[in-house]
This record gives structure tokens, sequence and C-alpha cells, in this order.
């Protein structure tokens, strides 16, 4: 069985996209530039994103999702059901592309696993991460004009996530998380939305991880040791760490993803900073049962400033994993 | 048959041209009057589609704000922009007003941005009737971080005090006030703070001549709707499409009253049919409504733009199979 460091360090998914990507891809919509180049310049990203994670020391990396524009837009995008109306905000100036469920949702083909092949193969540690968006985080921020009720759409979309999974699995998958920061949106949900998630992991074989983030942590407290997930990893640290006593007086005691990185902020926290935050979460917590990680995906800081704050993050983890052994803790935990 | 009148509620969606300019101007790259014709060029585009549904009234678009909460920067100060907070269940956040100093007007710029609306609409020819967007006391409480106050009841007699005197400049311009008070329905709000309620909203509203549309929208708690129809105002705004379930309990409220009713869903995209509008226009009347005034039931940054404007002409089309 594969090993980690103590307190394994790993990003939440998504990392800013190289500026000359960003131009790739605008030369691609304009037809200046074919598939095959976009593909080149997408693996290409994906390389130049994997050295960052590494330079920095990450031990569980992802590619950065640079292939994905948007975590709900790319999976409805190939799916069967959908369909794309235009842009809408979700604040200031910033904009997605929100889906529409008009039929009954399907899976067409493999969403992720030539992304995962391709990551496998450019990574520097066998212990590659690979994300996906959880079915009522899909269900929740998509307009529903052909199901019943928001669950219905749920249902049927965690049977394609599973087959998704499964193919993922198939491909040596062994570290998948699922993405569910519309988990605690709506407290009458809660309770078949546990079901909804652990229906999408039926069967899968691999460290499974969910990611949930920023929001009213109150409201999915209760029901959080009913995933069936090994670990759940949360913003925590926009929250000053408060939730880990909301954790603690509902048992929480699978393992945590403790957010330390401040992904909304341009102030890069130091080590010892985040060497004393992992250090207050070991209050709660055993540090065999934590890893480290941002709040959430870097995506929308500048490339320069997500680099800086994994570098801190990796430093700080290190300090903290000094002091653990000091404290007699081992080197290492299995996967 | 008594008519019913079409009333377009708070903001229209951005389009991502509009938002770029914003962006554009917010880092200094195009100036001010470069943004303004942007902004301009967006609400007389709006405009058209008011004139063309014959709305009785409307609002400007908000193009130059961000969302509901951002417009109260434009006419209070004491307050600073703050992070960013969910807006209810949608995936859409609001910047938190930080409250560092006590609440004052600062009437001069959001009359003049009202000014410079009518301006257009009198250019487009729109015989609507303009409505200004304030939000409700309760609703600042709700949606702010107080770092000045100490006693929540103090900081809405403040907002309430100062946004009068803005709106006695206001009422100059305009022929409606709409007031959004959504957080009326929220939960956790102390029985002492919701007390005082209505003598805030007689201070909001003393020696203000204008018409007054009480604005709520997504979800109806039945338990306050005592209080909602209890306030000083000449219309009182719900949204029906959330609330199917609940319409029973809340139309025990018409006899007597003017009603908005939010009959466009702003958090879907799937169509209404024009003759569900007309029902629900039809029993407001039948249950005693003097007015029934219909239209968007939330502001509309939640769909796409080309929903929005396929969803206010449904207006137009229940008008004509209503009225014949």
């Amino acid at each position: 069985m594969a090993e980690l460091p103590i307190l394994p360090t790993t990003v939440i998914g998504s990392y800013p996209r190289p500026k000359w990507l960003r131009e790739a891809i605008r030369l691609h919509k304009a037809g200046k530039l074919d598939d095959e180049e976009m593909t080149e310049a997408f693996n290409d990203a994906a390389l130049a994103i994997m050295r960052d994670h590494q330079l920095a020391g990450v031990d569980v990396p992802t590619d950065g999702e640079v292939k994905r524009d948007e975590m709900v837009e790319f999976f409805a995008e190939r799916l069967g059901g959908f369909r794309f109306y235009g842009p809408v905000r979700v604040w200031g100036t910033a904009y997605y592309v929100k889906p529409a469920v008009v039929s009954k949702v399907e899976y067409k083909s493999p969403l992720l696993v030539d992304e995962f092949l391709y990551t496998k193969s450019i990574s520097y540690t066998e212990n590659v991460k690979i994300t996906i968006t959880g079915p009522y985080t899909l269900a929740y921020w998509s307009y529903n004009e052909y199901y019943k009720t928001r669950q219905d759409l749920a249902y049927d979309l965690a049977k394609v996530i599973n087959k998704e999974l499964h193919n993922l699995v198939e491909a040596g998958a062994r570290i998948i998380q699922i993405d569910e920061p519309a988990i605690h949106s709506t407290k009458e949900d809660v309770e078949w939305a546990v079901d909804v998630v652990n229906e999408s992991l039926k069967g899968i074989n691999a460290k499974l991880v969910m990611h949930v983030c920023y929001g009213d942590y109150k409201i999915v407290a209760p029901y959080l040791n009913d995933f069936k997930v090994d670990q759940i990893n949360f913003a925590l640290k926009i929250y000053d760490y408060e939730p880990l006593e909301l954790f603690k007086k509902y048992n929480y005691s699978k393992e945590i993803g403790v957010g330390v990185i401040d992904v909304h902020s341009k102030r890069v926290e130091t080590p010892e900073e985040v060497m004393k935050d992992i250090l207050n979460t070991l209050n709660y917590f055993e540090p065999e049962k934590v890893w480290i990680n941002p709040d959430c995906g870097l995506k929308l800081l500048p490339r320069k400033l997500a680099f800086q704050k994994l570098v801190s993050m990796v430093k700080g983890t290190q300090m903290a994993r000094e002091e653990l052994k000091k404290r007699g803790y081992k080197d290492t935990i299995k996967l | 048959m008594i008519k019913f009148k079409v009333s377009i509620v708070g903001s229209y969606p951005k389009p991502i041209s509009l938002g770029k300019a914003i962006s554009r101007y917010r880092s200094n790259k195009i100036s001010q009057d470069k943004l303004e014709e942007y902004i301009s060029k967006q609400t007389q585009k709006f405009f058209e589609l008011v004139k063309n549904v014959s709305a009785d009234y409307t609002t400007d678009g908000m193009f130059r704000w961000d969302d509901v909460v951002d417009v109260t920067f434009s006419y209070l100060a004491g307050a600073e922009k703050g992070d960013l907070m969910r807006f209810y269940d949608n995936n859409f956040y609001y910047r938190r007003p930080v409250i560092r100093s006590r609440l004052e007007a600062k009437t001069k710029d959001y009359v003049e941005y009202l000014q410079a609306s009518k301006k257009l609409m009198s250019e487009s020819k729109v015989s609507s009737r303009l409505k200004a967007v304030i939000l409700g006391p309760l609703s600042y409480l709700q949606f702010s971080e107080d770092k000045y106050y100490k006693d929540p009841v103090e900081i809405m007699k403040d907002y309430v005090t100062e946004t009068n005197k803005v709106i006695k400049e206001v009422e100059k311009v305009v022929d409606a006030l709409e007031i959004h008070e959504p957080a009326i329905f929220d939960k956790g709000i102390k029985g002492d703070i919701l007390q005082k309620v209505p003598e805030l909203y007689s201070t909001l509203f003393d020696g203000i001549r204008a018409e007054k549309h009480l604005i709520t929208y997504f979800y109806v708690n039945s338990r306050r709707l005592d209080l909602l129809f209890s306030l000083p105002v000449d219309v009182v705004g719900l949204d029906v499409i959330e609330n199917k379930n609940k319409l029973g309990v809340i139309y025990k409220y018409f006899k007597g009253k003017k009603v908005f009713l939010g009959v466009l869903n702003t958090r879907n995209t799937k169509l209404e049919r024009p003759s569900t509008i007309v029902n629900l226009a039809r029993k407001a009347y039948e249950k005693g409504a003097e007015e029934v005034l219909i239209g968007n039931s939330a502001p509309m940054d939640f769909i796409p733009e080309i929903i929005a404007k396929r969803k206010i002409n449904l207006l137009a089309k229940a008008r004509s199979m209503y009225h014949g």
C-alpha cells in the first residue's frame, strides 16, 4: 500500500490557467487553432501546472483542471439532457454558463478518463488526484426544466457519476475527490442529498474524498459521518477555523482536509501562520487523520500568487511535521 | 373585467459586454464617460423591451449596480464593501456592507443616476412609471455586518431616518419607490426587532408622497404575512410563482389591497404558461384584491438575458390573453 508523509499536502483541484492557454482558447474559438493544436496546448498547460505543484512540494497533485472551463459547465457539455442559454453572473462582473436540464440526463461517453490518463502519465507521483463535480451540486447549479423535483434530477445524475467513477477506477484512479460545494445550500435537502452522494459512490474502490466549501456548515454538520467517503476537506481558513468546534460537537470522525489558505485573499499566508493553524487543528483531530489543502481551488488567483501560497502551505506543513516528530509521531501514513 | 398592470421589478441581467466594461472601468482601463456610454446603451435597450410590453411600472434595469445591496452604497455613507456573501440559496453573491461609522444620507449620486435614467426613458418615449429601488431596513440589517452600532434596532433607526432624506430627493425624479424587503421572511429574526418594523417604515416614508411598492421574494413565511400587510405601503409584492402551495393562506390577505404578484420565476429558465399567469391574476381579483400588478418575482440576475427577455414578453402575451 502506498505511503504518504504525515499531514499530506494536496490541492482542491483548480489552478490558474497560464495566460498563453487563455490566448490559445480564444484562438481556437475563433477558428484560428485546430483541435489537435488545442489539445496540445491543454496538455502543455497540464504539464506546467504539474511542475508548479512539484516545485511547491505538493504530495497529492492534480493537473489544475486546466482543461475544464467551469465545474458544472464541463460536465453538462458532455452529458445528454442539458442545454445552454447563455452566461449568468455569480457576483460583480464574474459570469458562468449555467446549464439547463431539458430532458433525461444521460451518460454518453467517459468524461474524465482521458484527462486522468494524461495527468497520471505526467505526474511526479503515483498519488495523483482526480476531481469530479458531485451529483447534488450538478443538480443544484443547473436549471431544472424537465424533472419534477431537484431530487429526481440529482438521483439520475448520481447514476451518471457512478458510471464515470467506475471508468476512472478501471483506468487506475486511486484518489478521487467528489466536489459538493452546494451540499449545504438548502437545509431541507441535506438528508436526501447524502443518499444521492452515496448512490454515486456505490461500488467504487478508491480513496474517496469530498470537497465542501463556503456556506453554512451547520446545515450539513449533523450528517458528515453519513457520507461514504474516507475524507472531507473544508474551507476553514476563511472562517478562522471556527467550524472545528462544530465538527467536534457532531463527533465528525473521518479524515479531514484542512483549508489553510484563503483563496479569496491576495495576501500570502506565512509558513509560520500555516504551521500554527495546523497545530491548532491537531487539538481536534489525530494527526494521522489530517490532510492539508487550500480552502478551495486556486483558479481565480494570479498564477504567481497561487504558487507562492502553495509554497507557504507546504513549508508550514513541513514545520508542523517537525513538531509532530518531536511528539513521537511516525513520518508517514498509509494511503 | 378589471385590468391588471405590468410592473418590471429590480435588475435585468447584465450582458457580458457590460460586465467586461465595468471590469475595465474598475481597473482604470476606461474612463467614467465611456462606462456611462455602455450603461446608457444597455438601459436604452432595456427600455425598448419595457416599451414593447407596455409595462405600467419599471425600474431602470439597475445596470450600474452589482446587486440590490450594492445600491445602498450609492445613497448611504458609513459602510464599506466587505466579504462576498451568498444571496439566499442562489449561486449568486453580494458584497456585505460593513458598517464602520454612523450611517448618513448621500443623495447626490443616486439622484443623478435616476435623473439620467429618467432622461433616457423620455428619449426612448417610454411611458411607464419609473421606480427607484431602495433596500428595506430589515434586509439592510440582515445583509450587513455591524462594526459601529451595538444595537440592531439603532442601525435600522439610522437607516430609515437617513434613507428618508434620500427618498425626499429621489421622489422629485421618479414616480414610485420599490422597496426590496426579502428579509421580512428570514428565519431567526428576534421578535423585538420585528415589532419595530411598522414604526421604522413610518419613519422611512414620513412626508413621502410617491407610490410605495414593497417587494418580497423567494420563500414566503406565512406567519409574517400579518406584519407584511400591516406596513404603510401602497402595493404589497409577493413571489407567488415559487409559493403556489401557500396561495390559500396568501389570498386571505388580498381583500382591499393593491398587490404585486411575482409570476415569472427568475430562478428557472422554464417559461411560464401565459394561462398560468392569467389565472393567478384572475384569482387575486376574485379574492378581493383592489388592484393587481404582475411581473418578475425577483431580480433577474439569476437567469440568462435571453430567458429574461422571453419571460418579460410573456407578460404582454398574458395581458392580451386576459384582456382580449
